[in-house]
């Protein structure tokens, strides 16, 4: 049986995150970075993508570690496996809802390979562009999806390109707060990781804010939600391998009886992950009573202009709101 | 005849009328000496100087241009090529067939075998990146002749229906139950979730694991 054959390239193993900058630099567009390689290997082997050079993370003990912070946070490298991240005690230990999204994310062999990091910086999951049609994201001028089939693709926030953020980490971690670390030539930055994602009205080629040459290096997560209440979920055609048509992640900190904080995000609704403001804003200050959950579980996605083939997302958005607010613990 | 015979012709008093070793003897002995001494010497060397388990390049492997995968327990040495998958090199360099290639796409689970314990799917996966990794595939699982209790259980239950997903099956199903001998229906289910079968034979299958659990 004729398999797919990746064109020869040449498959460099980075030491150091420094040395791994140093060889994006080097060759610049002609290099693609990889780690767990679940997903740019595929890219090659359809020859959508073409690098001369894969500049591997995998070597880079250092950003495998998962470990607990002084202040009892949690700092992930950004090369721990799903696996890893999924069955560490000091992420079950309080931050169970990030546990909870790594264990639906694929299935187990893919999460025995793929990365945390490459679960936050994967590509749009969007069938006309990963199919090489020339639409917005991929250069051209048009979104076929606007005119084909998007059943799967975002109602809110986008402009131009409809394409949907796929990743369950991402919000799990942004329910808590999360901070990125990248490296790359100028040194190290942070910032938080809701401000990561990049959506099509800023740039509409990437989905986040990494350049070529720089590293995700950590994810930290603050301790501030530690231990408090959470919710998440997924829905999907099937229970493996696919990826959300919507999902959400809840944290809800709660005190004598009122709601004093909380966090609602969700993706698969827009090219970026989505806080739902309206639903916190209605719920915090107020008690989880079934009078206040139907009030703010009503049209979570005020400002959504669905098309017409995926206006089915507004009620699951509405009904997941719903479901977390009733069933975080 | 070789000169490693030299030991059982050198007798005391055997060869020579003196009764001490004749010149000849002397000769062949310190010939066959030096070269028993150079190959163990040399072996050795080789041995050092290939891969170490941390998977960086020895002599032999910069030399020969090889690789040195550990695939069920045996050393093997091959030459890969970077863009190479696990699952290109086992079956058509190794000879180990019972790895499939289904979807060639991670999507389906016929490629999976074990990488250091864990399953993983072998059409996406780099030969490189197995270097100083144990790699089991299903051609590991019998010994002498004797097959693996998944693999009984698979022929009983009537695991394999066209089975073409039979190997990686039984390879996520090993993985399982190297960690949870008694796994409940549930948990054999989402341990399986990695892994198609077309014929829709999942019943079977899941009953197959149990039954191996079982007797394991």
């Amino acid at each position: 049986m004729q398999q797919d054959m990746i064109p020869p390239l040449e498959h460099i193993d980075a030491t150091s995150v420094e040395h791994a900058v140093r060889l994006l630099g080097e060759h610049g567009s002609d290099a693609a970075t990889i780690a767990g390689n679940t997903d740019e290997i595929n890219w090659l082997k359809n020859r959508d993508r073409t690098p001369e050079v894969l500049v591997d993370l995998k070597p880079i003990e250092e950003l495998k570690e998962i470990e607990e912070t002084s202040d009892g946070g949690l700092r992930i490298g950004a090369l721990a496996t799903l696996s890893d991240v999924q069955n560490h005690d000091a992420v079950n230990d309080g931050y169970s809802i990030i546990a909870d999204a790594m264990g639906e994310i694929a299935t187990p062999q893919i999460r025995n390979q793929g990365t945390i990091g490459g679960n936050l910086t994967q590509d749009s999951r969007c069938w006309y562009y990963r199919g090489g049609f020339d639409c917005y994201r991929a250069g051209g001028n048009t979104c076929y999806a606007i005119t084909g089939e998007s059943s799967d693709h975002a109602v809110t926030d986008y402009s131009r390109c409809i394409t949907a953020h796929p990743s369950d980490g991402a919000v799990a971690l942004i329910a808590l707060d999360a901070e990125v670390v990248v490296r790359g030539p100028r040194g190290e930055r942070r910032e938080p990781l809701s401000e990561f994602f990049v959506g099509p009205e800023d740039n509409i080629t990437v989905m986040h804010d990494l350049a070529h040459d720089e590293i995700l290096t950590h994810i930290e997560v603050p301790s501030d939600w530690r231990g408090t209440n959470f919710y998440f979920e997924k829905v999907r055609g099937r229970d493996a391998w696919d990826f959300a048509i919507g999902n959400i992640a809840a944290a809800v900190k709660t005190s004598g009886g009122t709601v004093s904080d909380l966090r609602l995000v969700a993706n698969g609704f827009a090219p970026t992950p989505k806080r739902l403001r309206t639903a916190e804003r209605s719920i915090r200050g107020s008690r989880l009573s079934e009078g206040n959950i139907a009030s703010a579980s009503e049209n979570v996605l005020p400002n959504a202009r669905p098309q017409s083939d995926n206006e089915y997302k507004l009620n699951l958005a509405d009904g997941l709101v719903k479901r977390a607010l009733s069933n975080v613990a | 005849m070789s000169t490693t015979d030299v030991p059982d012709e050198s007798e005391p008093g055997g060869s020579d009328d003196s009764g001490g070793p004749s010149r000849r003897d002397i000769i062949k002995g310190t010939i066959g000496g030096t070269l028993v001494a150079a190959n163990a010497y040399l072996f050795n060397n080789i041995r050092q100087t290939s891969a170490q388990g941390d998977g960086t390049p020895g002599v032999r492997e910069r030399f020969s241009n090889q690789l040195k995968l550990t695939v069920n327990g045996r050393e093997r040495f091959v030459r890969v090529e970077d863009q190479e998958r696990l699952a290109e090199t086992l079956r058509s360099k190794l000879g180990l067939t019972g790895t499939k290639f289904g979807c060639d796409r991670a999507m389906c689970g016929a490629c999976t075998v074990q990488i250091e314990g864990d399953p993983i799917y072998s059409c996406t996966y780099f030969t490189k990146d197995a270097v100083g990794k144990e790699v089991t595939t299903v051609e590991g699982l019998s010994e002498g002749g004797q097959l693996h209790p998944i693999q009984e259980s698979f022929i009983e239950e009537l695991g394999g229906q066209c089975a073409f997903c039979t190997p990686g099956m039984i390879m996520s199903a090993k993985s399982l139950l190297e960690e949870n001998g008694d796994p409940t229906r549930e948990e054999v289910k989402d341990a399986l979730e990695g892994n198609l079968c077309r014929c829709g034979n999942y019943e079977n299958e899941i009953e197959s694991v149990l039954t191996a659990a079982e007797r394991m």
